[in-house]
């Protein structure tokens, strides 16, 4: 037993060096470092972290078989839950769920459980076909190989079912591979995790935008069920003047470049444009992951946030490495105009500060402008990170399926056609990706049942 | 990977390819487009299609930066994401046209995007013409001098533009002053082509529209064509410089080269 007050730390790059790469940042537990973190687990009764977890890991059991260096173990009853713990022990929003809950974290700092169930996944030899039953000659099509997509995919294909993902880029993974930068999430990880689950008879079709490629309805016909989770990412820009100036991108613009593109790299076509001052705009994740991606291009890097410190939505570790990074954050402002020059490009931004005011029905403190607080700001790049909504090329030209908010109307992930499920960010707008592989989980389970 | 059938130049620095692409030639209407990658590290480069053969699809490109002249030397294709875009009102809105002669007034490889309307609008017996104000990719395409666009556009009820930020911000004016319907079918720098990133933004009547999925086809008048013009220059350092080191000495300067 460990009573350590203190979580066993990571080791990280260096924030000096990093900022000149793209390599990952966690560098991941050592053997002797996750056996001292699992030992801190109180392996409780009644374990308060599997009601934080949205997919019902057994985590003390799983903690006690890394204790034991047990670590075959730990990864069958990880994989009883979950396939992609490479990509959930990395991205999940752990601080929020399962080590929100955990007993430790009332006194003390919680499990690291992401941490862990990261080093299981890292450190053993990973298969999943000893899972998979006999076909029993369904066959499922889903439309995009996001998060959402790629575990209903997985708890389908263990089910014995013939699943085809369709997939409209050239890489699979959905935001997994174009949206979440290197540094967070390599795309070597998800392209093994992604192989990993194709050994279980997965066919993944590139090139294929469901709606144009192919109809909807002929995937309809020709499918037992169809589950749509093509995500929600059409950016949105704020609704001031200057946007059509050269310098102003989408972080997903940004973010492709260099994810799926490979922007960063020599012999990449697709290139960047690499500010001297740029401004990313938002507080989320995406603001935090465009800032972060921009700063390793050597610029210097600001994070404008309309509220303060104690609003960003982003995760708190990807906050405390940004800072690290030498972002600055200019907190309580907003941008009003974009500046530009006679070659519309972009060379500053006007902006206005806030005040918190009361908080909001919505849990969120509300804001109020402060009256002539207006500055310039020089700069030569502004990003927007704030938010997206959804696009649905899959349903758009379909008067098949209802629509709210142009989002898919779905009612526990059922559309208003039978054996035609939607979910993830394509029904709820844009979430986390564990809500996404919530939802396909959820979905599986459905058309298991459903197809019986 | 896609099987390159036959990749030749028909002309002064013009190419034809020829790809096998089932999915793409039995779904592409009149006015969509593809996005096309050489290789996985190459750029995706949004292409119209000039026609289709049976299961493979026709594109006709000039040479005119580091990504054409590797689509040149091509020997296979990674990746052709398709069809994009909308179909073009033309042929959409059939009978808004049944009894109007519509001009299909190109520039360059401009041609390579009416051509497949033109031929729908044949089979639906709606009076067309193709004029290019360059002569030189396909010998049988009428030929217009610039300076004599008025006489031309003054003959017809409809037009639709492809070409330049420049040509087609000209064809606008002419064709307004006449008080002629104007449609432009716009290229702007794209990336996914699928809307996630808005890299192909452009100003309709001061609202944002994004090309690949809204367009490519806009109502002419509504097009702000300054700023349109602008965010061409965009990445043209950065592609120049690549471009110079691709082909290392070659003298050709094909428009993205200024530095």
């Amino acid at each position: 037993m460990n009573d350590d007050l203190k979580r066993t730390p990571m080791s990280m790059l260096d924030k000096e060096e990093r900022i000149h790469n793209f390599n990952e940042v966690e560098l991941g537990y050592t053997k002797e470092e996750a056996i001292k973190e699992a030992n801190r687990c109180l392996q409780c009764k009644i374990p308060m972290c599997m009601k934080g977890c949205p997919v019902g890991h057994k985590i003390p059991e799983w903690i006690k078989a890394i204790k034991e260096d047990r670590l075959e173990d730990a990864y069958k009853i990880i994989s009883e839950v979950s396939s992609l713990p490479a990509i959930c022990g990395r991205v999940c929003p752990q601080e929020q769920q399962c080590e929100k809950m955990c007993v430790r974290g009332l006194k003390g700092e919680a499990i690291a459980i992401g941490a862990l169930e990261r080093y299981v996944a890292d450190n053993v030899e990973r298969s999943l076909e000893y899972l998979k039953k006999e076909p029993n000659g369904k066959k499922i099509a889903i439309v995009g190989s996001g998060p959402s997509g790629i575990t209903c995919a997985t708890d389908l294909a263990r089910e014995g079912f013939d699943v085809t993902i369709y997939e409209a880029l050239h890489r699979p993974g959905g935001v997994l591979a174009w949206g979440i930068p290197e540094f967070r999430l390599p795309n070597k990880i998800v392209d093994k995790e992604i192989n990993l689950v194709e050994k279980l008879g997965i066919k993944i079709i590139y090139d294929t935008i469901v709606g144009k490629t192919i109809s909807l309805e002929s995937i309809i016909k020709d499918y037992d069920a169809v589950y749509i989770a093509n995500g929600a990412n059409k950016p949105k820009f704020m609704d001031i003047p200057g946007n059509e100036a050269n310098g102003v991108y989408s972080a997903n613009e940004l973010l492709i470049r260099v994810n799926l593109m490979d922007g960063m790299l020599d012999e990449s076509r697709t290139p960047i444009k690499v500010p001297k001052i740029c401004y990313v705009i938002g507080g989320g994740n995406v603001a935090m992951d465009a800032a972060r991606t921009i700063r390793r291009f050597g610029s210097e890097t600001h994070i404008m946030y309309r509220r303060t410190h104690e609003e960003l939505p982003a995760l708190g570790d990807e906050t405390i490495q940004a800072e690290e990074e030498g972002i600055i954050f200019d907190y309580l402002t907003t941008p009003i105009k974009i500046l530009k020059d006679e070659n519309n490009k972009v060379i500053g931004m006007e902006c206005i500060k806030y005040e918190l005011g009361e908080k909001g029905e919505d849990g969120r403190m509300s804001i109020k402008e402060i009256p002539n607080s207006n500055y310039n700001v020089n700069c030569d790049q502004v990003i927007y990170a704030i938010s997206s909504e959804a696009l649905n090329i899959a349903t758009r030209d379909s008067d098949i399926l209802h629509l709210k908010n142009g989002l898919i109307f779905a009612n526990e992930n059922e559309t208003s056609i039978e054996n035609v499920y939607a979910g993830g960010d394509t029904v709820t707008g844009p979430m986390t990706v564990i809500k996404a592989m919530e939802a396909g989980r959820k979905t599986a389970k459905k058309i298991i049942e459903n197809l019986k | 990977m896609y099987k390159i059938i036959s990749n030749s130049l028909i002309t002064d620095n013009v190419y034809k390819l020829e790809v096998e692409a089932p999915l793409i030639a039995h779904s592409i209407k009149p006015g969509e487009f593809i996005i096309i990658m050489v290789d996985s590290m190459s750029e995706r480069i949004p292409m119209a299609v000039y026609d289709i053969n049976g299961d493979n699809i026709i594109i006709v490109y000039s040479v005119s930066g580091a990504s054409t002249y590797e689509l040149k030397n091509a020997k296979s294709i990674h990746s052709l994401l398709g069809p994009l875009g909308n179909e073009s009102k033309f042929t959409f809105d059939t009978e808004l046209y049944q009894d109007k002669k519509v001009l299909l007034l190109v520039s360059g490889t401009g041609i390579a995007q009416v051509n497949r309307i033109s031929k729908r609008l044949n089979e639906l017996e709606i009076e067309n013409d193709i004029y290019s104000v360059d002569k030189s990719i396909f010998n049988e395409i009428s030929v217009v001098n610039t300076n004599n666009l008025s006489d031309l556009i003054s003959k017809y009820d409809a037009v639709l533009t492809v070409g330049s930020f420049e040509f087609m911000e000209k064809v606008v004016e002419i064709s307004n002053i006449l008080n002629k319907e104007v449609r432009v079918s716009l290229s702007p720098l794209m990336l996914d082509g699928v809307g996630l990133c808005g890299s192909c933004r452009v100003l309709i009547d001061g609202e944002i529209k994004f090309a690949c999925i809204d367009g490519p086809e806009f109502d002419g008048t509504k097009v702000d064509f300054e700023t349109a013009k602008k965010r061409m220059e965009l990445f043209k350092t950065e592609e120049g410089r690549r471009y110079l080191r691709e082909v290392e000495g070659n003298t050709f300067t094909g428009g993205a080269t200024n530095e």
